[in-house]
This record gives structure tokens, C-alpha cells and sequence, in this order.
């Protein structure tokens, strides 16, 4: 393999539990990272290496699952598993506890900002996803609740540039919603994924979706024309099988090159390049590089960096975070 | 060979009494079968009936009331909250409750539940507001 | 197969009088009878078995629609002044909820329960099960052979007729639960009334009340 990942630097994160999930800031300069110890913490470059610059405690009571960014990095918001969401506002270094968003009756699995930065989603074990409202004087209004689902909501992820949502589920199936006279609609259900779909990504320009899967694959799916009706029509256009060992618990498609990372069940990370000259509506994806043991338990997230090309972050059951460089020899 | 036939013949009739009496004591217990099972699925019917009726018609309850309220009030919020409880209440219009078998039931039903968790959102009930709906939550059978 | 040789031949009863010689017979012929019956019951308890599967779901249905209509109005009540409760905390948060709303919800929220127990308690305290009914039935069918019921023929006969005439099931009248639960309902809905003239809310809510009187 010319392509290779190597290690930047590995962090103990959050020690003693785990690490579910890590964000990329925005601009690239701050990651922010949450774990089973109820924490977020927020890691920035100081010199060569990456260090812990706040941690945000206090707002949950359980788990954090995930965190995500706003749009204009400002605002971090943080799913828990105490039901609630957390809305923490950026204030110089620090970062205080805006508003709390209740209303599911378990366990919120994720949070994601739509790129307007007007709307955030929220997904449960209640099997629901919520869409909030943000007004001017940053108060949340739920504007709708969305029952497409039969089973725990895992994973929400909002169009780059539309207002296009999709979640993943238990239930195997991802859905995808559209609003309607001010009611978010599912307008697709995507079937094709034999176990519970763990995580989603729209790629730059948000034509196509990966996902992945308890099933051991990662799924692309591509956005057609419409047939008729207010439907969307997104089809399977290629699958990612035999690569994985265990369940792939995230993928992540970098904005910038193109290249496709994932966090495997089996320690491992790997990224995957596309071969641009194949037809599109049959793309080809190689194995560009792993490493089999990235982390010495289960790998939960995989992200890039939206600035760095090739800089990838993942996070582990063993509670590290991992920063990886991904270079490509020419 | 007289007698061999007479034999069969009687051999044939007793089948055929035995036949009868399984045949007579069959109808009377169907019937009564019938009857039981009719009671017993009245009154399970009944129950379940009686508590989907409840949550639903608190849910409306709830609902033309804060609709009252807020009816008269032109701010943003409170149209957005009126058209919500509107929603709400014609989701339960069109919910009727005279098919316990359809999934259709089912499925409004959790579409009611959500649409009414979202009204409690946006109207800012507290989270222990949800102590009132268990109670009838909790009149299970 | 001696048996088979008491078995009336042409239509002659063997319990007439004049049979007496066939007194040891006679005996041997009732223990068959009870064998018949023994086959005449095994047929009952499949028939019950299949008549409660196939009626079961028609008899839930049913109910169904008798159990909803009965809870539509106390349901509506509970989701009115609980509205009202929380428009009290939010309207004065300061204060604590009026005790004439506290006071009716929580009455409403007890009826609710009343209704909720009454219907319960009827599926609680259920007619006699089915294995009473067999028992019954056995002892009711051996006596009856004892006393010499003749086999087919008497199909037309008073004997076998009384097996409906001893019909063990309770007649099932539509429950009617509560029969004070109307008036108590109403006084419920006026108190209702009352206290949202007290808290000066709009008076559409008092038509909506109104409207729930009507329909009961």
C-alpha cells in the first residue's frame, strides 16, 4: 500500500470508561470528545501536541453519547443518555451551560445541527426524532416529532447543504425527511442493511450517503430523480463487505479528499479510497489503508477534520482518542 | 351369515352412536364456547377499549383547552403552539376507536403520542407533568 | 361383546318395565353409556375449545367499543383541568396551583379510577370457568343416564333438552358500570365550570365542558 495512517498522537481521554464520540470544530482548530464518565472535554493544539482545554461537567447525569458543533462553532450541543440535550455556549475559552432540551422519554442517542444552523435534531431510544427550532434569542422550540421508526434511533446527520435529514436505526433501516407545511415528513425509507444501522455521512456535496452497519458493511447510497410524488428516491449503489471483522459503528467521509474512514468492532480503523474513474452510478472503493489495531478495544467514531486534509481522529471503548495522519504517496 | 351382517350392522351403529354423541356433546360445548369466549373478549375488549379511550380523550382534553387559551394571543409562539394543538387535535379526530385489530390504530396512536410529547415541549409542561398521564397509563389489566 | 348384546336391537327399550330379567345387563349397559357419555363430553370440550377461539376476538372487538365509549368523557375532563393545572403553575409560578383545581383533579383523576376498577372487577370476578362447566356437565350427563335415557332417539325428548334448560352460563348483560358515575360525572363537569369562571379563562373552554355534558 503506498497510502498509510500514522499515528499523531493518542490521548487518554476519558479515563476509565469510554470514549463514544468526538467533533471537529468547525474550523478545525478544537475536538471536542464525550464519554460514559458523563463529561465532554475539549482538546485544542498547544505547540506539536494536543491537549485537554476544558471539560464540561455537570450537565448530564448519565453517558454523553454524542456532541456536535454548530455551524458557526459557537454553540456545542451534547446528547445524553439522561434524556436530556445539552446546549453549551462558547464564551472565550469557556464554555457555559445554555439551555437543556427535555422532552424524550429515554435515552438521546444524537443531536446534529443543520448547516443553517436555525435547526438541531435530536434521535432516542424512544425511537422518535426531534426537530428544534433556534430562534434569535437562542430559544429552542421543538417543531416536530417523528415516529418513522420502529426501534431505537441511533444516529441523525443532517444534508451539507439542504434541509435534509436522515437517521439510522435498530430497526435496519435508514430514513430520510423533508419538511411539510411546517411538519418534518419521512420521505424515504433506505432498506438494505440486514442489522441495526450505527452511523451515517453525506459526502461533500451531499449526492450520495455512506452508511454503516451491525451487518459488517458500509453501504453508499445515491440520490436519484425523483419518480413521482414529494418522494425521494436514494438507491444502494454500492456495498463495502468483507473489510470489517465486527460491527462498523461509524463512518466518516472527509470533505476534502474524498476519502472514506471507519470505526470497526475490531479495534481497527480503515480508510478507503475511491476510484474516480469508475461509473457513478457503480463506484468502486479500496482499502487504502488500516491499521488493525488502532485502539486495544472497540473503535466508536471516526472523523476529519474539516480543515487538515488527511488528519483523522478516533476514540475507543478503552476511553483513548487517537489522532491519525492519512498520507497519500504520490 | 345372517348373523355376521346383524353383527356389522350393530358394530356399524354403535360407531355411529359414538359418532353422535361426540357430534351432539361437540355442538353444545361450541355453543357454549361461543358464549365464553364472546364474554371473555368483551370484557378484555372492554378494558383495553375503556384505557385507549382515556389516554386519547385526555390528550383532547388537554388540547382544546390550551387551545382556548392561546387562540386569542397573535404572537409567533402561540400561533405556532395553536397550530400544533390543531394538529393534534384532528390527528385524534381521525383516530376513531372502532377497529382495535388495524394497525392503523397502532400506528395513530404513537403518531399521537409524539405529536402530544411535542405539544407538552412547546408549551413548557414541566417534565413531572408526565405523573398525570401514568395514571391512566397505569390502569392496565 | 356382551355389551353390544344389550343394545336395544329394534327400536325396543331396554328399560322397560318387563326387562327386568336384564337387570345385570342393565348395568353393563350403563357403564356403556358412561363410556358414550365419556365420548359425548370429549366432544364438548373440543366444541367449547374451538367455539371460545373462534368467538374470542369478535367478543374483544366488541368490547372494545363498549369499554371506549365509556371513558371518552371522564378522559377529556382529566385532559381539561390538568391543562388548566399547568396554565396555573405557568401563569404563577410563584404560587402554588389553586386548591379548587388540585382538589378537582385529583377527583376527576379518582372517578377516572372508578371507572377504570369497575370494568376491571367485571373482568376479575368472571362467570364459572370452563372446567366447572365440564364438571357440572359430567355429573349432570351420568345422571341422566342413570336415570335411562335412551340413546339418538331421544333427541326430541325432554332429557336432552335440558341440557340447555340447565345451562350453567350466567346471562351477560352489557355492563353498566357505575350507575351513580352520570351524576357524579356531572357535578364533576360543573365544578369544572365553576373553577374556570373563577380563574377568568376564556369562556370557550366552558363550551367545551359544555359539550361533554351534552353527549352524556
Amino acid at each position: 500500500m503506498k497510502e498509510a495512517l500514522s499515528l499523531v498522537q493518542r490521548l487518554s481521554a476519558h479515563p476509565d470508561s469510554r470514549c463514544w464520540f468526538v467533533s471537529w470544530s468547525p474550523n478545525g482548530t478544537l475536538l471536542a470528545s464525550c464519554g460514559g464518565d458523563k463529561t465532554i472535554r475539549i482538546w485544542g493544539k498547544e505547540g506539536d501536541s494536543w491537549i485537554c482545554k476544558n471539560v464540561l461537567q455537570d450537565g448530564h447525569q448519565r453517558t454523553v453519547r454524542k456532541v456536535a458543533w454548530s455551524p458557526c462553532g459557537n454553540y456545542l450541543a451534547s446528547a445524553s443518555f439522561d434524556a436530556t440535550t445539552c446546549i453549551w455556549k462558547k464564551k472565550n475559552d469557556d464554555f457555559e451551560s445554555l439551555t437543556v432540551l427535555e422532552g424524550h422519554e429515554n435515552e438521546v442517542k444524537c443531536v446534529a445541527w443543520a448547516p443553517s444552523g436555525n435547526l438541531l435534531a435530536t434521535c432516542s431510544r424512544d425511537k422518535s426524532v426531534w426537530v428544534w427550532e433556534v430562534d434569535e434569542e437562542d430559544e429552542y422550540e421543538c417543531v416536530t416529532v417523528v415516529n418513522s421508526h420502529t426501534q431505537d434511533v441511533k444516529h441523525v446527520v443532517w444534508h451539507p447543504t439542504q434541509e435534509l435529514l436522515a437517521s439510522a436505526s435498530y430497526d435496519n433501516n435508514i430514513c430520510l425527511y423533508k419538511e411539510e407545511d411546517d411538519d418534518w415528513e419521512c420521505r424515504a425509507t433506505l432498506q438494505g442493511h440486514t442489522s441495526t444501522v450505527w452511523s451515517l455521512c453525506f459526502d461533500a456535496a451531499g449526492q450520495r450517503l455512506a452508511s454503516c452497519s451491525d451487518d459488517r458493511t458500509v453501504k453508499i447510497w445515491r440520490e436519484y430523480p425523483a419518480e413521482s410524488g414529494p418522494d425521494l428516491s436514494w438507491k444502494c449503489v454500492c456495498t463495502l463487505s468483507g473489510y470489517h471483522g465486527r460491527t462498523v459503528y461509524d463512518v466518516s467521509w472527509c470533505q476534502l479528499t474524498g476519502a472514506l474512514a471507519t470505526a470497526c468492532g475490531d479495534d481497527a480503523v480503515r480508510v478507503f479510497k475511491e476510484d474516480e474513474t469508475a461509473n457513478p452510478d457503480e463506484p468502486v472503493f479500496s482499502l487504502a489503508a488500516q491499521v488493525a489495531r488502532a485502539h486495544n478495544q472497540d473503535v466508536n467514531c471516526v472523523s476529519w477534520n474539516p480543515k487538515e486534509a488527511g488528519l483523522l481522529a478516533s476514540c475507543s471503548d478503552n476511553g483513548e482518542i487517537a489522532i491519525w495522519r492519512f498520507q497519500e504517496e504520490e | 351369515m345372517a348373523d355376521m351382517r346383524m353383527d356389522d350392522d350393530l358394530f356399524d351403529s354403535i360407531v355411529f352412536a359414538e359418532e353422535r354423541f361426540r357430534d351432539e356433546g361437540y355442538r353444545e360445548g361450541f355453543e357454549k364456547g361461543s358464549r365464553r369466549g364472546l364474554q371473555d373478549g368483551r370484557r378484555h375488549g372492554a378494558c383495553h377499549g375503556a384505557r385507549l379511550s382515556c389516554e386519547m380523550s385526555f390528550y383532547y382534553g388537554f388540547a382544546i383547552t390550551w387551545k382556548c387559551v392561546l387562540q386569542n394571543s397573535i404572537d409567533g409562539k402561540s400561533r405556532k403552539r395553536v397550530k400544533a394543538l390543531e394538529t393534534l387535535l384532528g390527528m385524534i379526530q381521525s383516530s376513531p376507536l372502532d377497529d382495535p385489530q388495524s394497525q392503523k390504530l397502532q400506528d395513530d396512536m404513537d403518531k399521537l403520542r409524539a405529536k402530544f410529547r411535542q405539544v407538552c415541549s412547546m408549551l413548557s409542561v414541566p417534565a413531572d407533568f408526565k405523573d398525570y398521564i401514568s395514571v391512566a397509563e397505569g390502569t392496565s389489566f | 361383546m356382551s355389551w353390544v348384546k344389550a343394545l336395544p336391537v329394534s327400536g325396543e327399550d331396554v328399560f322397560d318395565d318387563s326387562a327386568d330379567e336384564l337387570s345385570l345387563q342393565s348395568k353393563e349397559w350403563t357403564s356403556n353409556m358412561k363410556k358414550r357419555l365419556r365420548v359425548k363430553l370429549d366432544g364438548y370440550v373440543d366444541g367449547v375449545d374451538t367455539g371460545e377461539e373462534a368467538s374470542l376476538q369478535v367478543g374483544f372487538n366488541l368490547g372494545f367499543k363498549e369499554g371506549a365509549a365509556q371513558t371518552v368523557a371522564v378522559g377529556r375532563l382529566r385532559g381539561i383541568v390538568s391543562a388548566i393545572w399547568c396554565w396555573c403553575q405557568i401563569q404563577h409560578p410563584e404560587k402554588p396551583v389553586p386548591s379548587s383545581v388540585t382538589d378537582l383533579l385529583h377527583r376527576v383523576t379518582q372517578h377516572e379510577d372508578k371507572i377504570a376498577n369497575g370494568i376491571r372487577n367485571a373482568l376479575e370476578n368472571p362467570p364459572p370457568s370452563v372446567s366447572d362447566i365440564s364438571e357440572s356437565m359430567e355429573d349432570l350427563e351420568v345422571e341422566r343416564a342413570d336415570r335411562g335415557c335412551c340413546e339418538e332417539r331421544c333427541e326430541e325428548s325432554d332429557c336432552c333438552r335440558k341440557g340447555e334448560t340447565m345451562d350453567l352460563d350466567f346471562p351477560h348483560r352489557p355492563q353498566r358500570i357505575c350507575s351513580g358515575s352520570t351524576e357524579e360525572l356531572h357535578l364533576l363537569l360543573q365544578c369544572c365550570v365553576d373553577v374556570v369562571s373563577e380563574l377568568g379563562m376564556p369562556q370557550e373552554i366552558i363550551d367545551t365542558i359544555s359539550s361533554l355534558c351534552g353527549k352524556n
